[in-house]
């Protein structure tokens, strides 16, 4: 298993490598670039020249990248050109809001989806099933965005005992304002529980319909042991593959729902960081956010490899 | 100094006009601006929150693109004069000025007294510094101009500077109070963009970039019964909900830079008031007069006639805007003389393109829907253009490949345009052949550049205004910006903050505000 692990770790290094390349060349052949989106529509030619000039911009691509990567993998993130600041303390700050969003929703979501999903499969067909299937597909259906600005008019104006932003104190922790967490949480959750559950009813039907169940059911064993002990282990790893690549997501991903609460996270900076064609800092995030898919993805295969003994050799 | 041209706005209609469409706007909109005044004596301390639709970009007062960061400045920082509400300049870190050789050159008596942050005291070194920085083009700021044809600066003893221009001003002392022309410490430029020291009523405290910012009281501003707030905090929601609820919940304080649809959404809402006032800010077709087939001026001059502006101020500001005229002047500058005011008018646009020889005229017509409402205007354009025959194809791009291949390139797109004071700002640097903001590089009209040169160094008030005249008379016609609007100022304040007023050249100041317990 170890073997494995730096195996995947190798290949992982590779595909960041790709990442930062693939970034690099796409944003230099997008229109606009760092010296434009800061100076505006009244900039001249000139200023625009003066300035790129200043941030290094009018070197060839390749040995900008290389200088980049150099300063990069010695742990210097570099100066993000569009603030002016250097991008570790401010990646940083915004990577621990981002893990703590993930983690809240992490929680909340695995255990409520996996439950949902099983109780919806042992009821195949009934009720129970039908209507977590028919709010699934409503919660999948619903875009993050109308979700929660739902849920903004509902709780922060027309009763409003919630805030509908995420606003904090300059260098405090979202977790000083929990308040501020519940809606952009609770979204995510509506948003993720559904799919979740939905690959964790299908892979529990499966199960249950496979050999090893109905021997279990035929030599006696109780429903609920058969149910926990013998089909919901068996209907895990594809639950276990998507959870793996929700860490990403969640880490990563969430720009809809940042820039909707205003959550300093790091899908908010990716995506200035994207519009102000700011290389640096768009790199360190990108990269960052890779990197937790990556591992999510190793997680998970780690997690199945543990609960299928066939796998391990 | 020469009085002719000191006092001439101030007799002038323009506040007058515009007080007049404040009044029927704000009849349905909120008590009177004196409201907060009347609510007793200024109460001290507090930390005012105020909310914009994205985050300061940065600190740095010569390099500031968004109206969030200009506020930011504006709190740190401190012009030589400020323009009061006739727009005249009136005295800030400069004490009084006059001109000297037909305003060809101007000094200024500086303030004594005066501190910066970090301690020491405001000299003529720190204004000399400023304006050698502020127009270093090899440093790619944004404030380049911002000083108006500046030639260079000499300190004349600690508090007296001369500026020499290159050719007369006589607009100076206002163009000084103008966004760019921010006051800076000689000894602190290095470190302007990350620990700003200015002379200003707050202090720096901390820049959270793409979140915010928050300035703390200067308790040794060179006025000691300023400010009243024990601080600012600059914060950034976008979503136009989002704000709303945060207001009404008491998160934030005042939404500044707001969308019509936002404001109409908090006008009957409890504890709220809601200002929509008349500024000269305005959105703008751009027809480019150096590309085909706007290089042909009847062109231009046709394509005024198309656009029902009355019926766009409704559709795209919800009524939040008062009819623009093709002039950048806005309605109650006193340099405005009475030109027609233009109207649809689809045969007359159709027999114009005639007469100008163009027929199957078929354009692509480049908006960005990150720069709300432009696109709206692109698509009344298209409507009514394809009336008449003249194919539209809008193409929405993203604002920063706007900003790379559109502005300046393509001959048919939008734009927007912030308050500008002075006829030098809206006139000359504008038209100008070789000024920046010419996008077509262009006269617009043989001999237009003579008559702005004239128009600048007038000094005669009568003269003046007819130099003016001549100007707008021909820009009217065939200047290559169609000005459908100018966009009011919308922002909203909780009932807790005193003593606001809606900034009428579109950054807030705060050093008058108060919050009430």
């Amino acid at each position: 298993m170890l073997k494995l692990i730096a195996r995947r770790l190798m290949l992982l290094i590779v595909i960041l490598v790709a990442v930062s390349m693939l970034t690099f060349a796409i944003v230099n052949v997008l229109p606009g670039d760092v010296a434009v989106a800061i100076l505006g529509e009244t900039a001249t030619p000139a200023d625009v020249a003066a300035l790129r000039t200043r941030l290094g911009l009018d070197q060839p691509l390749v040995q900008r990248y290389i200088v980049w990567m150099m300063a990069f993998v010695q742990g210097d993130f570099g100066t993000s050109l569009s603030f002016n600041q250097p991008v570790a303390p401010v990646l940083l700050g915004r990577l621990s809001n981002s893990i703590i969003l993930a983690a809240l929703v992490l929680i909340a979501v695995v255990p409520l989806s996996i439950g949902l999903g099983v109780v919806a499969a042992i009821y195949e067909g009934k009720a129970v099933d039908r209507i977590v299937s028919a709010a699934s597909v409503v919660g999948y259906a619903l875009p993050e965005f109308v979700i929660g600005l739902t849920l903004i008019l509902l709780f922060s104006i027309l009763y409003p005992i919630l805030p509908g932003s995420s606003l904090i104190e300059p260098g405090a922790s979202p977790l000083s304002r929990p308040s501020a967490l519940v809606l952009p949480v609770v979204v995510l959750v509506i948003h993720q529980i559904a799919h979740l559950s939905q690959i964790t009813r299908a892979s529990t039907i499966k199960a249950l319909g496979s050999h090893f169940v109905r021997t279990a059911v035929l030599k006696g064993l109780p429903r609920r042991r058969v149910i926990w002990r013998h089909a919901v282990p068996n209907a895990m790893p594809p639950v276990i593959a998507e959870i793996g690549m929700n860490f990403g997501y969640v880490l990563g991903g969430l720009v809809v729902v940042e820039t909707l609460f205003s959550y300093s996270g790091i899908g908010q900076l990716m995506v200035m960081s994207v519009e102000t064609r700011d290389i640096p800092t768009l790199q360190a995030t990108v990269l960052l956010i890779a990197a937790a898919y990556g591992f999510g993805n190793l997680l998970a295969d780690v997690a199945t490899l543990y609960l299928n003994p066939r796998l391990r050799e | 100094m020469s009085k002719n041209f000191e006092d001439l706005r101030s007799s002038l209609s323009r506040r007058a006009l515009i007080g007049t469409s404040l009044a029927l706007g704000a009849s349905a909109l909120s008590p009177l601006p004196a409201f907060g005044q009347t609510a007793g004596m200024p109460r001290k301390g507090g930390i005012l929150r105020v909310n914009f639709p994205s985050a300061p970009d940065t600190p740095d007062p010569h390099m500031t693109l968004s109206g969030p960061g200009q506020v930011l400045s504006g709190a740190i920082f401190e012009n030589l004069t400020e323009l009061d509400v006739n727009d005249q300049p009136v005295a800030r870190l400069a004490t009084s000025w006059k001109s000297e050789k037909g305003a060809q050159e101007w000094v200024f008596e500086l303030r004594t007294g005066v501190k910066f942050h970090h301690g020491r005291e405001f000299t003529s070194e720190d204004v000399v510094a400023t304006i050698v920085r502020s127009e270093n083009r090899s440093l790619g700021l944004r404030s380049g101009g911002a000083f108006g044809p500046i030639l260079e600066a000499r300190a004349e003893g600690p508090q007296r500077v001369r500026i020499v221009l290159k050719q007369p001003c006589a607009e100076l002392p206002a163009l000084v109070a103008s966004r760019y022309a921010k006051i800076i410490p000689a000894d602190k430029i290095a470190s302007i963009a990350t620990d700003p020291m200015g002379t200003g009523p707050f202090k720096f405290k901390s820049f959270q970039p793409g979140a915010g910012a928050e300035v703390e009281r200067n308790p040794n501003y060179w006025r000691p019964d300023r400010p009243y707030l024990d601080g600012i905090r600059l914060v950034a929601i976008a979503q136009s909900v989002a704000q709303q609820a945060a207001l009404r919940g008491g998160n934030v304080d005042i939404l500044e830079f707001m969308s019509a649809d936002g404001l109409l959404a908090l006008k009957s809402a409890p504890g709220v008031k809601a200002h929509s006032v008349v500024v000269a800010q305005y959105y703008t077709l751009m027809t480019q007069a150096n590309l085909a087939p706007f290089d042909n001026p009847k062109v231009r001059n046709a394509f005024k006639y198309i656009l029902d502006r009355e019926a766009l101020i409704g559709s795209a500001l919800l009524g939040e805007g008062i009819v623009a005229n093709d002039t950048t002047l806005a309605p109650g500058n006193p340099y405005l003389s009475s030109l027609p005011q233009y109207k649809q008018d689809l045969p007359k646009a159709q027999a114009l393109l005639k007469e100008a020889g163009v027929s199957n005229l078929s354009l692509e017509l480049y908006t960005s829907s990150e720069r709300q409402p432009s696109p709206k205007i692109a698509v009344a354009f298209k409507e009514a253009a394809e009336k008449i025959g003249v194919g539209i194809t809008i193409r929405d791009v993203p604002f920063t490949e706007y900003l790379a291949n559109v502005a300046r390139k393509k001959p048919l797109y939008t734009s927007q345009w912030n308050d500008r004071v002075t006829l030098y700002e809206s006139l000359y640097q504008i038209y100008y052949s070789k000024s920046p903001f010419n996008y077509s590089g262009v006269e617009q009209y043989p001999g237009l550049d003579k008559q702005l040169e004239d128009l600048i160094a007038e000094l005669d008030l009568g003269q003046r205004k007819k130099r003016a005249a001549e100007v707008l008379n021909m820009i009217h016609a065939y200047g290559d910006r169609i000005i459908p609007f100018f966009m009011n100022y919308m922002c909203a304040t909780s009932d807790k903050v005193q003593n606001f007023t809606p900034p009428r050249h579109g950054a807030s100041e705060f050093r008058d505000v108060w919050l009430s317990a």
